[in-house]
C-alpha cells in the first residue's frame, strides 16, 4: 500500500491542509505546533475510525468551521482508493469510499458504515469489522495500526504490544503470508505454494470467491446460466402443453356431454312436433263444428232481424211526418227575421245615403275653409317675419364686412412697406458677404505662402536629423545578446562564485624547497609569479587553489574543498568557457557586468538613432502637408482678385464701417461672435510682414481672426437667412391678405345682394298678404299679427276635430243595428235548413230499409238453413273421430328447438376451440418439448453437481491453505525468527556492534535483546535506544509487508550520528517502499541543499525523496480572543 | 447381397415378395447438453455416421425400398450442416430402383418453412430416388403388386390418429402387398393420446400387410401376434441411457404368399453403446479399464470407499478412462459420477509418513474439521477433499 494525496479540513487546529505523497521517502518538516500529528491522527481517523463515533468529538476543531472531513487517496494492489469522512453525530457523519483503475475516475465501493468493513478488509490490520460485540471504543488498535501509523512517542507501545493482542487474525494472517516465506521446510513450503495458487486462482485476495472470466468456475456457471434458461423457457412450454392437453381433454369431455344433449333434445322436438300437429287437427275439427253451428245460428237471427226492421220502418215513416211540421214552423220564423233585416239596411242607407253624405261634406268644408285660411295668413306673417330678420342680419353683416375690410387694407400696407426694408437689407447683406469672400480669399493666399515656407524649414529640419541618424548608427555592436542569454551568464558566473566559494575552504601551503631553486607560484585566480626559494620554507596561504612549479620539473597543485564541489565548479567553468568566453572576447568586455554596460550602452546608442530618424521622418512628413496647403497658393490670389472685382463700384469703407456697426450690434446671444467679428473687421494685410519661424509654427494668420472673420460671415449668414425667411413670411402674408380683402370684398358683396333680395320679397309677400297699396308694417307689428293668427289657426282646427267625432259615432250606432239584423237572419236560415236535412236524411233511411227489407225477405231461404244443420252434423262426426289431444303449447316446441339450436352452438365452439387447442399443442410441442426438458434438466442438475464439485474443491484448497497456516503458526515462532534477523542486523549496524541479537516471539512481541552473553529486557535500553529499536522493528515490518509507513518524530531523543544512520537506512528503505516521516528537525534526514527554500514541495528525483514544507500547505485555524 | 442376407431370403418359405429396410429417429442435429464440448461433437456425428451403415444394411440386403418413419432430424428447421451431410450421403450411394422415403416426425414435422418444405435447400439436395412424404395422401407403387402409403405428422402433437384417420382402406379385390407407414405413439405407451395416437388393429382394419412406424427409440413390434406386423425399428444409435433395445434399423421380408406374415428382423447398425456401471471397489474400477470400451458412452458411477493411496489410483484409472488433452480416453465418452466416492481417513497418518510435522499437524486438524461437522455434512466433505489433496500436493512434491 502507497499513499497518494491527503486532505484535511477543519481538523483540530488545521483549517486545511493538501497534501500529495511521493512514491518513496516523504519527509514532511515544520515547527513544533504547526500540526504534523494532527496531521497522522487525521490519517489514523480516516483509515480506522467509524465517522459517526463519539471519539470524533476529541478533534472537532478549535474554531467553529464545519464538521472535520478528511479525504485520503492510497494505492492497493494496482487499484486506487480514496476514502473519506467527514466526523460528527447523526447524519452529518459521512463515510465514502471509491475506487479507480487508474486515478481518472472513481466509483463507490462502499457508503456509510460498511466502508470501515471494507477498509479493514483491505489494511488487513487486525483490526475487527466494525459493529461486532465488545469491540474496542473510540479509535480501534492492533499491532499492525501501532508499527505501521503510530502516534508520536508511541514507543512503549511498539515495542510492548504483539500480535497475541489483536482482536481479530487478519494482521497475523497478513504477516504470515508476508513472511512465511523466511523460514519454512521445502516441502511445506510447496505444499503451501501449490495449494495457494489453487487458492488465488479461484478467490480474491480478500477472500471472495471470483466472478467473471477471472473465476475458474466461470466456464460452469456460464453453461448453467445457459442450461438454466433454456430449462427455464422448456419448462414454461412443457407446462403450457401439458395445459393445453388439459384443456383438450375438458374440450373433449365437454364435446361428448355436448353430442348426448344434442341426441336427447332432437328426440324431444320430434315427440313435441306430433303433439302439436294432433293438436292442431283437433282444433281445426271443433272450429269446422263452430262455423256449422254458426251459419244454423245466422238463419235464426236474419229471421229475428227482419221483423225488427220492420218495426224501425213503421217508426220511421211516424218521425216523418213530424219533421215535416217542423219545416214548415221554421220556414215562418226565417221569413220574419227577413223583414227585420231589410228594415236595418233601411236605416243604415239613411244614414249613410247620398244627400247625407252632401251635407255633412258641405259642413265639414266650411269648418275646414275657415281652418285653411288661418292657416294662410299665419304662414305669410311668418315668413314676413322671417324675411323681415333675414334682411336685418344681412344688414348687420355687411357692416361688420366693412369694418374687416378696412382692417386688413390697413395691415396689406404695413406688410408691404416690412417687405420692402427687408430686400434692402437683404441687397446690403450681400454685399458685406462679398466683402467677407474678398477678405476670406486674401487670408487663404496669405496662409499658402507661409505654409510653403514652412516646408522649406522642415526639410532643413529633416536633413540634420537624418546626419544625425547615420552618425548614431555608424558604430556596430559585435553581435546580438538577449536578455536571457544575459540572465543565463548572470546566472552562470553566480553558480561559479557559489561553487567557488564553497571551495574556498583556506588553504595553508608550506613548501620546503632547496634554497635558490626558482618556483613559480598561482595563488587561486591570480597570476602565476616566480618566488625564489630562501632558507625558510615557502608558506603561502590561498582561499582554495595552490599551483607551485618547482624548477627541475616538479608541480605540486593544492586545492582545497570537497571534490565533489570541485567537480561541479569544473563542470560550470567548462560550461562557462563554452556559453560565455566567446561571446565576452567578442564584445571585448572582461565580466559580465561590464558586458551588461556595454549592452546598455549599445542599446541607448541604438535607440537614439531610431529617435533621429523618427524625427526626420515627422519633419519630413510635415513639410510635406505644408508643401500641400501651399500648392492651392495661384488659386487663392486669383479668387480674391475675382472677389474685389465683383464689389466693384461698392463703398468699400462704407461696407466695413457696416460690418462693424453689425458686429458691433449682435442680436441677443451673440455676444461672443461680436469680440471676434470686430476682430475680423480689421484690415487684411496684403502681404505677410515677415517669414515665418524656422521651427515649423505656424505664420499663418492668428487663428482667432479666422474664427472671428468665419464667425461674421455665419453672422451675415444667419441674418440673410432670417430676412429671406421674413421676406418670405410677409410677401406670404401679403398674398394671405390680398386674397383675404377679396373674400371680405365678395362676401360684402353677397351680403348687400341677400339683404335687397330680403325687403323685395318681404314687400311682395306683404302685398300678397294685405294688398298692395298696404305699406309693410314694422317688425314688432308683423310680429304681433303672426301670435294672432296662430291662436286663429289653432281654434279653426279644434271645431274641425269636434265635427268629425260627431259623425263617426252616429254611423257606428246605425252598423251594430244593421248587424244585429244580420245575425238574427242567418239564425233562422240555419234552423231551416237544419229541419229540412234532418228530413231528407229520414227519408233517406226509410228508403234503406224499404230496400233492406226487401232484400233481407228475399234471403231468408229455407234450403240453406237445411244445408246448415247437415254441416253441423257432419263436423261433429269429424271431431268425435280424432280422439282426445293431450294440451301442449307452442311455446314449449320453440322452447325446446332454441336449446337445440343453442346446444349445436355449444358444440361447435367446443370444436373450434379444440382445434385451436390441438394446433396450439402441435406448435407448442407435446412429448418432443417433454424430452427435451428432460435432457435439460438432466444437463442442468449435473452441471450443478459439478459446479458443487469444483466449488468444494476449491474451498478444500482454501481450508488447507488457511490449516497450513495455523499449524505453521502453532508450529513454532518462526515468524519471530524470520523478523528477527533483520531487525538484529540493522540493530547491530546502529550500535556497531554493541547490540548483536534481538529476540522476537511467534506474535513478533520483543523478547529481549542479547547483550553481553545474556537477554536484556528492552526496557534496560536507553530512552533512544528504544525509540531506535522500535523504529528498526517498524521498518523491518513494513518492508516485508511492503506496505507504508509513516514515522511521527519518531526519533526525538536520537544523538546526530544514528540519526545521520537512520537517514540512509531510510533513505535506502525508501526504494522498496514508502516512508512517510513528520519532524520538526529536517536536518536529521536532509542535506541544507534539499529543503524547499520558500517553495512549498521539492522532489529529489533521484533517491526518490519528496521534501514538504509544513508550513506552506498547512492553513492554521485563526482563532479570535 | 451378402452371404447372410441370401441365407435369409432362402428361410423364408414360398420365397421373397418384397424387402425392405425400415428405420427411424435418426434424430440428427441433437444436442446432448448433459456431456462435454468434445463428447457432444462426438455423440452427434455419430448420428450422421450411422446412416451410411443403414443404406449399407439396404445395399447388402438389396432391399427394393427404405423407409425413413419420422424424426430424422431434431428439428424442424435443423442447421445446414445435418440436413446436407445427409444429403451428401444418399446423394452418394447413387441408387436406382432402390426408393427411399423420408418420413416427416413429430420432431420434424412438415411445416411451411421446415426442411421438409417443397422450398428448402434441402428438398432440392436430394437425389431423384429419394422422396419426401408430403401429403396427407401420399402412395408409392414400390415394385409390382407393392403399395406405400404414407401420411406425415404436421405439428409436434396431434390427438388424431393419422393412420386410421388418412391411410386408405383395402378395397375388395386389391390383392397387393400394402405397407402403411406413420409416426406416433401406439395405444399401449402412456400419453398417446395427444401424440399422434396409433389406435390398436389400425393395421389390420385398414388392410395392411405391415405398418412402419416411429417415435420410441428401441426396436419393438407392437402387434406380434397379429397378421400384419406393426414396428418400431428404434433409433439407429442410442439417444439416453436406460432406451430398450436401442441401436437397430430392421429389414422386413414380404413373403411371395400374402397370406403369411412379414418376417421382420432387427439389425444392429449403432456405433456407440450407452451403459450405466457402477463400481464398487478399486478392483471392480480396474476390471472395467480392461474392457474393450472404446465405443462406449459409459455413465459411471463410482460407490466406493477408498483409502488416500487407493484414491490416487482411482484418480489415475479415471484419467486412463477419461483421456486428456493429449490421450485419447480408453472410453469412447464417460460420464463420471463422484458424488458417492468417499475418502476412507482412519489411515491418514501411515499415507502421510514421513511428510514434515508440521504437515502431519494439518492433516489432523483437518481430520477434527471432518470429526467436528461430521461425515456427511458439506464442511466433512470438503475437510476430506482438503485432507486428499494435502496428501496428494505432499505426495507430488516431495517425489
Amino acid at each position: 500500500m502507497r499513499f497518494r494525496r491527503l486532505e484535511v479540513r477543519a481538523y483540530r487546529a488545521i483549517d486545511q491542509a493538501e497534501l500529495e505523497f511521493g512514491p518513496g521517502l516523504n519527509v514532511f518538516y515544520g515547527p513544533n505546533d504547526l500540526g504534523k500529528s494532527t496531521l497522522a491522527a487525521a490519517m489514523r481517523a480516516v483509515l480506522l475510525l467509524p465517522s459517526e463515533s463519539t471519539a470524533h468529538q476529541a478533534f472537532v476543531p478549535w474554531h467553529d468551521a464545519g464538521p472535520p472531513r478528511v479525504r485520503l487517496t492510497f494505492e492497493r494492489d494496482g487499484t486506487l482508493f480514496r476514502v473519506t469522512k467527514v466526523f460528527g453525530n447523526g447524519s452529518l457523519a459521512q463515510s465514502q469510499l471509491e475506487s479507480s483503475p487508474d486515478g481518472s475516475s472513481y466509483h463507490d465501493e462502499e457508503k456509510g458504515r460498511a466502508v470501515d468493513r471494507r477498509l479493514r478488509e483491505l489494511l488487513r490490520w487486525g483490526i475487527e469489522p466494525p459493529g461486532g460485540k465488545g469491540g474496542a471504543r473510540g479509535l480501534p488498535e492492533s499491532f499492525l495500526s501501532h508499527v505501521l501509523l503510530g502516534a508520536q512517542g508511541d514507543v512503549p507501545e511498539i515495542l510492548e504490544r504483539s500480535l497475541q493482542s489483536d482482536r481479530d487474525g487478519s494482521g497475523k494472517e497478513r504477516l504470515y503470508e508476508a513472511l512465511s516465506a523466511l523460514s519454512q521446510d521445502p516441502t511445506f513450503k510447496r505444499v503451501l505454494e501449490a495449494a495457494q495458487a489453487k487458492v488465488d486462482a479461484a478467490f480474491t485476495p480478500t477472500g471472495r470467491r471470483k466472478t467473471g472470466q477471472s473465476s475458474p468456475l466461470s466456464p460452469i456457471k456460464e453453461q448453467i446460466t445457459l442450461l438454466a434458461q433454456e430449462f427455464e423457457r422448456l419448462e414454461q412450454q412443457r407446462r403450457e402443453s401439458e395445459e393445453v392437453q388439459q384443456r383438450i381433454s375438458s374440450l373433449d369431455e365437454q364435446r361428448l356431454v355436448l353430442d348426448a344433449q344434442i341426441d336427447g333434445l332432437e328426440t324431444r322436438v320430434a315427440s313435441e312436433s306430433e303433439q302439436l300437429e294432433r293438436l292442431a287437427a283437433s282444433r281445426r275439427a271443433a272450429e269446422r263444428v263452430a262455423l256449422a253451428e254458426q251459419a244454423l245460428k245466422s238463419c235464426e237471427v236474419s229471421r229475428s232481424e227482419l221483423a225488427a226492421r220492420e218495426a224501425e220502418l213503421e217508426a220511421l215513416r211516424a218521425a216523418g211526418a213530424a219533421q215535416a211540421e217542423s219545416i214548415r214552423s221554421a220556414a215562418s220564423k226565417r221569413a220574419e227575421a227577413e223583414a227585420l233585416a231589410l228594415a236595418a239596411e233601411r236605416r243604415v242607407a239613411e244614414q249613410t245615403g247620398e244627400a247625407a253624405l252632401v251635407q255633412q261634406a258641405a259642413a265639414r268644408a266650411r269648418i275646414e275653409a275657415r281652418c285653411q285660411q288661418q292657416r294662410s295668413v299665419h304662414a305669410a306673417l311668418a315668413r314676413s317675419v322671417e324675411l323681415e330678420r333675414a334682411a336685418a342680419a344681412a344688414e348687420v353683416a355687411l357692416g361688420a364686412e366693412h369694418a374687416a375690410l378696412a382692417d386688413a387694407e390697413r395691415t396689406q400696407a404695413h406688410a408691404e412697406q416690412a417687405l420692402a426694408a427687408a430686400s434692402a437689407e437683404l441687397g446690403e447683406l450681400q454685399r458685406l458677404e462679398g466683402l467677407l469672400e474678398w477678405r476670406a480669399a486674401e487670408l487663404a493666399a496669405q496662409r499658402a505662402r507661409a505654409a510653403l515656407a514652412d516646408a522649406r524649414g522642415l526639410a532643413d529640419q529633416a536633413e540634420a536629423w537624418r546626419a544625425r541618424a547615420a552618425q548614431a548608427s555608424a558604430t556596430r555592436a559585435p553581435g546580438e545578446v538577449s536578455n536571457a542569454t544575459l540572465a543565463e551568464l548572470r546566472q552562470l558566473w553566480r553558480q561559479l562564485e557559489v561553487a567557488a566559494a564553497r571551495l574556498e575552504v583556506g588553504l595553508d601551503v608550506v613548501l620546503s624547497v632547496p634554497e635558490g631553486r626558482d618556483v613559480r607560484l598561482r595563488v587561486d585566480a591570480d597570476a602565476e609569479r616566480p618566488v625564489v626559494a630562501g632558507p625558510q620554507p615557502i608558506r603561502q596561504r590561498a582561499k582554495g587553489r595552490v599551483v607551485a612549479r618547482i624548477e627541475g620539473g616538479i608541480e605540486l597543485s593544492a586545492t582545497a574543498g570537497d571534490p565533489a564541489l570541485r567537480g561541479e565548479l569544473e563542470a560550470l567553468e567548462r560550461r562557462w568557457a563554452v556559453v560565455a568566453v566567446p561571446l565576452l572576447q567578442a564584445w571585448g568586455v572582461p565580466g559580465v557586468a561590464e558586458l551588461a554596460e556595454r549592452l546598455e550602452a549599445e542599446r541607448a546608442r541604438e535607440r537614439e538613432a531610431a529617435e533621429c530618424l523618427r524625427e526626420a521622418a515627422s519633419a519630413e512628413a510635415r513639410a510635406h502637408e505644408k508643401r500641400e496647403l501651399a500648392a492651392d497658393l495661384e488659386q487663392h490670389e486669383r479668387r480674391a482678385e475675382q472677389r474685389l472685382r465683383a464689389l466693384d463700384g461698392a463703398d468699400l469703407s462704407a461696407l466695413e464701417e457696416r460690418l462693424a456697426a453689425l458686429a458691433a450690434a449682435p442680436a441677443p446671444g451673440e455676444k461672443p461672435l461680436a469680440a471676434k467679428a470686430r476682430a475680423a473687421t480689421q484690415p487684411v494685410p496684403k502681404r505677410p510682414a515677415q517669414r515665418p519661424a524656422s521651427d515649423g509654427s505656424s505664420s499663418e494668420r492668428p487663428p482667432s481672426a479666422a474664427a472671428a472673420s468665419s464667425g461674421l460671415e455665419a453672422l451675415l449668414a444667419r441674418r440673410r437667412g432670417e430676412l429671406e425667411a421674413l421676406r418670405v413670411r410677409q410677401q406670404a402674408e401679403l398674398a394671405e391678405r390680398s386674397a383675404a380683402r377679396v373674400r371680405a370684398l365678395t362676401r360684402a358683396s353677397g351680403l348687400e345682394e341677400a339683404r335687397t333680395s330680403a325687403r323685395a320679397r318681404l314687400a311682395e309677400a306683404w302685398a300678397a298678404h294685405a294688398g298692395p297699396a298696404t305699406a309693410v308694417p314694422s317688425a314688432a307689428d308683423l310680429e304681433r299679427q303672426l301670435a294672432a293668427a296662430a291662436r286663429a289657426t289653432a281654434d279653426a282646427e279644434a271645431e274641425l276635430e269636434h265635427w268629425d267625432r260627431q259623425l263617426a259615432a252616429q254611423n257606428a250606432a246605425v252598423q251594430r243595428e244593421r248587424e244585429r239584423a244580420a245575425r238574427a237572419l242567418s239564425e233562422a236560415r240555419e234552423r231551416y235548413d237544419v229541419a229540412h236535412t234532418a228530413s231528407l236524411t229520414s227519408r233517406e233511411r226509410l228508403l234503406t230499409l224499404e230496400a233492406q227489407l226487401s232484400e233481407r225477405r228475399q234471403r231468408i231461404d229455407p234450403a240453406a238453413e237445411s244445408a246448415a244443420r247437415d254441416e253441423l252434423e257432419q263436423a261433429r262426426a269429424a271431431r268425435a273421430s280424432l280422439g282426445p289431444a293431450v294440451d301442449l303449447a307452442p311455446e314449449r316446441l320453440a322452447e325446446s328447438q332454441r336449446e337445440l339450436a343453442a346446444a349445436r352452438a355449444e358444440r361447435e365452439r367446443v370444436l373450434a376451440e379444440l382445434r385451436r387447442a390441438e394446433g396450439a399443442l402441435g406448435h407448442i410441442g407435446g412429448d418432443v418439448v417433454a424430452m427435451r426438458e428432460r435432457e435439460t434438466r438432466e444437463a442442468l442438475d449435473r452441471a450443478r453437481a459439478l459446479e458443487l464439485d469444483q466449488e468444494r474443491e476449491y474451498d478444500a484448497y482454501r481450508l488447507l491453505v488457511e490449516q497450513l497456516r495455523e499449524a505453521e503458526n502453532e508450529q513454532g515462532a518462526h515468524l519471530g525468527r524470520a523478523l528477527e534477523a533483520p531487525v538484529s542486523e540493522r540493530f547491530a549496524r546502529l550500535t556497531e556492534g554493541r547490540y548483536r541479537q534481538v529476540g522476537i516471539d511467534g506474535g513478533l512481541g520483543l523478547q529481549g535483546v542479547a547483550v553481553a552473553g545474556r537477554q536484556r529486557s528492552y526496557s534496560e535500553l536507553s530512552e533512544g535506544t528504544q525509540e531506535q529499536l522500535a523504529t528498526i522493528l517498524r521498518l523491518c515490518v513494513a518492508e516485508h509487508l511492503e506496505t507504508a509507513l509513516v514515522l511521527d518524530d519518531h526519533l526525538a531523543q536520537t544523538h546526530r550520528e544514528r540519526a545521520e544512520w537512520f537517514r540512509k537506512t531510510l533513505r535506502e528503505a525508501a526504494a522498496r517502499i514508502q516512508i512517510v516521516v513528520l519532524t520538526a528537525r529536517p536536518e536529521d534526514y536532509l542535506a541544507a541543499s534539499e529543503l524547499c527554500n520558500g517553495a512549498p514541495c521539492k522532489d529529489i528525483a533521484a533517491d526518490r525523496v519528496r521534501v514538504i514544507d509544513l508550513e506552506r500547505v498547512i492553513r492554521r485555524a485563526q482563532y479570535s480572543r | 447381397m451378402d452371404d447372410v442376407a441370401r441365407k435369409v431370403d432362402g428361410a423364408v418359405e414360398g420365397g421373397v415378395g418384397l424387402k425392405l429396410v425400415h428405420t427411424a429417429d435418426w434424430h440428427l442435429g441433437m444436442t446432448f447438453p448433459a456431456f462435454g464440448v468434445d463428447a457432444r461433437l462426438r455423440l452427434t456425428r455419430a448420428r450422421l455416421e450411422v446412416v451410411d451403415r443403414i443404406l449399407g444394411l439396404a445395399e447388402r440386403h438389396d432391399v427394393q425400398a427404405v423407409l425413413c418413419a419420422g424424426d430424422l432430424f431434431d428439428d424442424a428447421d435443423p442447421s445446414r450442416l445435418w440436413w446436407e451431410g445427409l444429403a451428401d450421403k444418399l446423394r452418394a450411394r447413387r441408387w436406382s430402383g432402390r426408393p427411399l422415403f423420408l418420413l416427416p416426425g413429430n420432431h420434424d414435422p412438415l411445416t411451411a418453412n421446415g426442411v421438409y418444405s417443397k422450398g428448402h435447400p434441402f428438398r432440392a439436395a436430394l437425389p431423384s430416388w429419394a422422396h419426401v412424404v408430403d401429403q396427407d395422401d401420399f402412395t408409392f407403387e414400390l415394385a409390382e403388386g407393392a403399395v406405400l402409403h404414407a401420411v406425415p405428422c404436421r405439428s409436434r402433437s396431434e390427438s388424431r390418429d393419422l393412420a386410421m384417420s388418412l391411410l386408405p382402406r383395402r378395397q375388395p379385390g386389391d390383392q397387393r402387398i400394402r405397407i402403411g407407414m406413420v409416426h406416433g405413439q401406439t395405444f399401449d405407451l402412456p400419453g398417446c393420446q395427444m401424440n399422434f395416437p396409433i389406435g390398436r388393429g389400425v393395421a389390420e382394419s385398414k388392410g395392411l400387410d405391415y405398418l412402419a412406424i416411429g417415435d420410441t427409440h428401441g426396436f419393438r413390434d407392437v402387434t406380434p401376434d397379429g397378421h400384419a406386423p406393426t414396428v418400431y425399428p428404434g433409433a439407429p444409435e442410442p439417444t439416453h441411457f436406460g432406451e430398450k433395445n436401442p441401436g437397430h434399423a430392421v429389414v422386413v421380408y414380404f413373403p411371395k404368399d400374402r397370406r403369411r406374415r412379414a418376417l421382420v428382423r432387427e439389425e444392429p447398425v449403432a456405433h456407440y453403446t450407452w451403459e450405466v456401471v457402477t463400481v464398487a471397489s478399486l478392483e471392480d474400477l480396474e476390471r472395467l479399464a480392461a474392457r474393450d470400451l472404446s465405443q462406449h458412452v459409459l455413465r459411471l458411477v463410482l460407490d466406493l470407499k477408498a483409502r488416500l493411496d487407493e484414491f490416487d489410483a482411482i484418480e489415475r484409472i479415471l484419467v486412463e478412462l477419461e483421456g486428456t488433452e493429449a490421450l485419447h480416453g480408453k472410453v469412447g465418452v464417460l460420464q463420471l459420477d463422484r458424488s458417492r466416492l468417499a475418502l476412507e481417513t482412519s489411515r491418514v497418518e501411515d499415507a502421510l509418513e514421513g511428510a514434515p510435522d508440521v504437515l502431519r499437524n494439518v492433516a489432523t486438524r483437518l481430520l477434527a474439521i471432518e470429526s467436528e461437522h461430521g461425515k456427511d455434512s458439506a464442511q466433512g466433505d470438503i475437510a476430506r477433499r482438503a485432507l486428499y489433496q494435502l496428501y496428494r500436493l505432499t505426495r507430488e512434491v516431495r517425489a
